[in-house]
């Protein structure tokens, strides 16, 4: 029986391991290689249990009068983007498997009872620095080309990085 | 002879011992000291220290990682969220999987996968859907949990697999438009609840002792109601709407799990709470007659014969439980487990308080039990709900007959409810005619005065009838329900009225108040009665105002904002009369007997000083719960004690990391106390 014990706590020591170790890879690649896209904002902010105070993001695509209605929308699939000059993405039409033109951008979304989720609702920072967020425009985001995007920061009117201030 | 051995007295003997003149009332502490458990809350107080200790320092934890420190890169924060995962896992191995210390460490890896999840979540600004974190925290440490021997890790990862069912099914499905799968979900968790019980009672529990713990039982009961409770309304309300059929299933689910604890499984406590959870599905069948009514007299006549036979039915249900389980012990059936009483012999008892054995034997086994207070507390839900609906309905009656009518008429009739139904309550002994007569003087009570109310337009006069109706019902009403809700009434009423007279320091003086009542009216009876519920109610009323302030603090009519956080000059009263308070259950002990020893008290003291308004007299209910040895304060006092740690976190004073620099050393302070405790124990065992 004490065998058995310790071999579950192995295999869930594995699994943590492995599974921590498997996505922060794939998220880092993301962050290294991925292309950029930012998104316009529409945000409001509480705190979140355990992570702490965040910023909740909506983005101006993910209702983007051009969609199709939510029934014709599967609830799960891609969006087709066209970044303009400043890298800022706008809606063009659902993915298809016809090859991508250049300046466009594919972004994975999850459909929601109104409009859809790009799978990043929320900016987390550090407590006591929600000021400096306060003139976010945009979310930067790296995007993969299997259309798997992350969020890694916020940026203002003119397009720039808001850094987070220093300690 | 024969018959003085056979019978036990716990403390819950005493409240009738003392009304029946067999104990003189200043001899009910000395009696307690007697009857109280030591043994059993010398273990408690031990675990309760290091469970203290091991829950502030992984809050430390939490709430550092939450501050999300810039000054951390993304990858030194992974590493130091996985040494100490390792170390955790680690610790739990070498200290022996079962110790207390080893159980300790399980589940701080269980909570440590958690934060790893936080951490996660704030360097790559996820999760989309709110729930993918818990789910997969369930999934991860589920292989810890089985290797686990301790209930506290299996409620640790139950709590986090329900809110990733919760999450799941409100934000991952019906956020996106599949209200049905959510509900089918919620239905099939409650299944899966009654499936735990059922494997547990029948096939795990028989052989393995550890996991014989009725709190355990009674806590997947309470996830099988409200998980069905949630399918069946949900279901129920949308049928016109798409919302199927499965509310039927839902019901059939309740209906055939009170068949089973009732035939193959009884115990009160579980019982009752499934009979309750069949309750608030049922009674929304009565909302449902009248759904699409105008909400005239006739729907409220309705409600209130639907909401009135239902009590009415519980009653029955509950009186039903108590005699069959009283009467005829089953085998298997570990009633000692279940109720959790623990006396001692009739004859020990009555020769340590130099009294007639026969007299304490006679008068034990004469006095009518009362109902389980859990038992009351479900029927008292219910009552007020009949009652409410009952001074609706009656309000309407009066107007329709008298469209002009007076309030001083709605007043009488009111008074003559109120005053009929207190006589008869004194009068009857059966439970059936009890709580419709309670319900009855609420209905009467409340309908005289808001009719004196309507005619005066003077609030401090109706704060005034209803206080002195409070009062009554208080000193004239021999029932544990009526005298817990009158004596909460009282000081409400007392708190209202502070506040709109604008009374300074209004909160400070309500702490003051209702902790002097509270503690005097546990220790000390009056006349010949005890007020425990009373009691309870007053002890309770600052923590509950706490958590009134925490979710209020924004309105500033109500209360100044800045309460829920500084006030530290309120803290200090709190702390003062906590201190107080403790001083006053111990008098008369010398300081070697004083309970908690100061050793723990003072970091009990200093880590009350921290939480919001309310914290210290949750502490407050959990040393009295200890001292005077009743198990449900102490388990009152700890809930609201997990709460106001929760709250801790959401209070904008002082910032995260300040907070989880207290919180850390506290828990370290904590566990200092807990080393050195345990060593003089195990030195003198």
């Amino acid at each position: 029986m004490s065998t058995l014990r310790y071999g579950l706590i192995a295999v869930g020591l594995l699994g943590v391991v492995g599974f921590f170790g498997t996505q922060i890879k794939a998220l880092e690649t993301i962050k290294g290689n991925g292309q950029t896209v930012l998104l316009t904002l529409r945000p409001a902010d509480p705190r979140a249990l355990m992570m702490g105070d965040f910023m909740a993001l909506r983005y101006a695509e993910e209702r983007n009068r051009d969609l199709p209605k939510d029934k014709e929308l599967l609830a799960e699939g891609q969006f087709i983007l066209t970044l303009d000059e400043n890298k800022v993405g706008s809606f063009s039409h659902i993915a298809t498997d016809v090859k991508l033109e250049t300046g466009e951008i594919k972004l994975n979304y999850i459909r929601q009872r109104r409009g859809v989720t790009f799978g990043a609702p929320r900016y987390y920072f550090q407590n006591g620095t929600a000021q400096t967020y306060e003139t976010a425009a945009y979310g930067i985001f790296k995007v993969a080309p299997s259309g798997r995007a992350i969020l890694t920061g916020l940026a203002d009117e003119s397009f720039k990085r808001i850094d987070p201030p220093k300690n | 002879m024969l018959l003085t051995d056979s019978v036990t007295v716990s403390i819950d003997d005493l409240p009738n011992l003392i009304e029946g003149e067999v104990i003189e009332q200043s001899h009910y502490l000395k009696a307690i000291s007697f009857l109280r458990d030591g043994a059993f809350w010398k273990r408690w107080a031990i675990t309760a220290l290091l469970a203290l200790a091991v829950g502030h320092i992984l809050s430390g934890v939490i709430f550092f990682f939450a501050f999300n420190w810039n000054g951390l890169g993304g990858m030194t924060k992974f590493a130091i969220v996985g040494a100490g995962i390792i170390a955790s896992l680690s610790a739990w191995v070498l200290a022996k999987l079962d110790s207390p210390v080893g159980k300790a460490c399980g589940v701080a890896t269980t909570v440590l996968v958690g934060v790893m999840f936080a951490v996660f979540g704030q360097v790559y600004q996820t999760p989309a859907m709110i729930h993918t974190p818990f789910v997969f925290w369930a999934i991860l440490t589920l292989p810890f949990a089985l290797a686990s021997r301790s209930l506290a890790h299996w409620t640790v990862w139950l709590a986090v697999l329900v809110v990733a069912i919760s999450t799941y099914a409100n934000s991952g499905l019906r956020l996106a438009g599949n209200g049905g799968g959510a509900n089918t979900l919620n239905v099939i968790v409650s299944a899966g609840f009654i499936a735990a019980l059922v494997l547990l009672d029948k096939v795990l529990a028989p052989r393995m002792t550890w996991l014989h713990g009725e709190w355990f039982r009674v806590l997947l009961v309470l996830g099988a109601v409200i998980f069905a409770f949630a399918g069946f309304t949900e279901s129920f309300w949308e049928r016109n709407h798409g919302g199927g059929t499965l509310w039927i299933l839902a019901l059939a689910l309740i209906i055939g799990f009170v068949a089973y604890l009732n035939y193959l499984k009884p115990s009160l406590a579980t019982l009752s709470l499934a009979t309750f959870g069949g309750f608030t599905l049922i009674a929304q069948f009565g909302m449902k007659l009248i759904e699409g009514s105008t909400g005239g007299v006739d729907a409220l006549f309705v409600m209130f014969a639907w909401f009135g036979g239902l009590t009415v039915g519980m009653v029955a249900l509950f009186g039903h439980y108590s005699r069959r389980l009283k009467a005829t012990p089953k085998e298997g059936v570990d009633h000692k487990a279940e109720e959790e009483i623990v006396g001692v012999k009739s004859i020990e008892f009555s020769n340590y308080m130099e009294l007639e054995s026969s007299l304490v034997t006679e008068f034990i086994e004469s006095s009518e039990g009362e109902l389980p207070w859990y038992m009351s507390v479900f029927l008292a839900i219910a009552g007020i709900l009949t009652a409410i609906l009952g001074c609706a309905f009656s309000g309407f009656f009066i107007a329709l007959f008298w469209s002009d009518a007076s309030g001083y008429l709605h007043a009488m009739l009111g008074s003559f409810i109120f005053g009929l139904a207190i006589v008869l309550r004194r009068m009857t002994k059966s439970h059936y005619v009890q709580h419709m007569l309670n319900t009855m003087i609420m209905v009467g009570g409340t309908l005289a005065a808001f009719g004196f109310g309507n005619e005066i337009k003077n609030s401090d006069g109706v704060i005034a009838l209803l206080l002195i109706l409070s009062v009554l019902v208080f000193i004239s009403v021999r029932d544990r329900i009526m005298e817990f809700l009158s004596a909460a009434a009282i000081i409400t009423l007392i708190g209202v009225e502070l506040y709109h007279l604008k009374v300074p320091m209004a909160e400070s003086l309500i702490v003051v108040i209702s902790t002097v009542c509270g503690v005097v009216l546990l220790t000390k009876p009056i006349g010949k009665r005890l007020y425990h519920a009373a009691g309870t109610a007053f002890l309770m009323a600052p923590a509950v105002l706490g958590i009134a302030l925490v979710h209020a603090h924004r309105w500033e009519t109500l209360a100044n904002s800045a309460q829920f956080s500084d006030g530290l000059f309120m803290r200090f009263i709190s702390l003062l009369i906590l201190l107080g308070a403790v001083a006053y259950l111990n008098r008369g002990k010398t300081l070697q007997d004083f309970k908690p020893p100061r050793l723990v008290l003072i970091p009990l003291v200093i880590a009350a000083a921290f939480v919001p308004l309310g914290g210290g007299s949750a502490l407050l209910l959990m040393l009295t719960g200890y001292i005077l040895g009743s198990r449900n304060l102490a388990v009152i006092g700890t809930l609201l004690q997990i709460y106001f740690l929760t709250m801790f976190y959401y209070d904008l004073s002082l910032g995260l990391l300040t907070k989880s620099i207290i919180l850390f050393f506290t828990g370290v302070m904590f566990l200092g106390v807990w080393v050195f405790v345990n060593r003089r124990e195990g030195a003198a065992s």
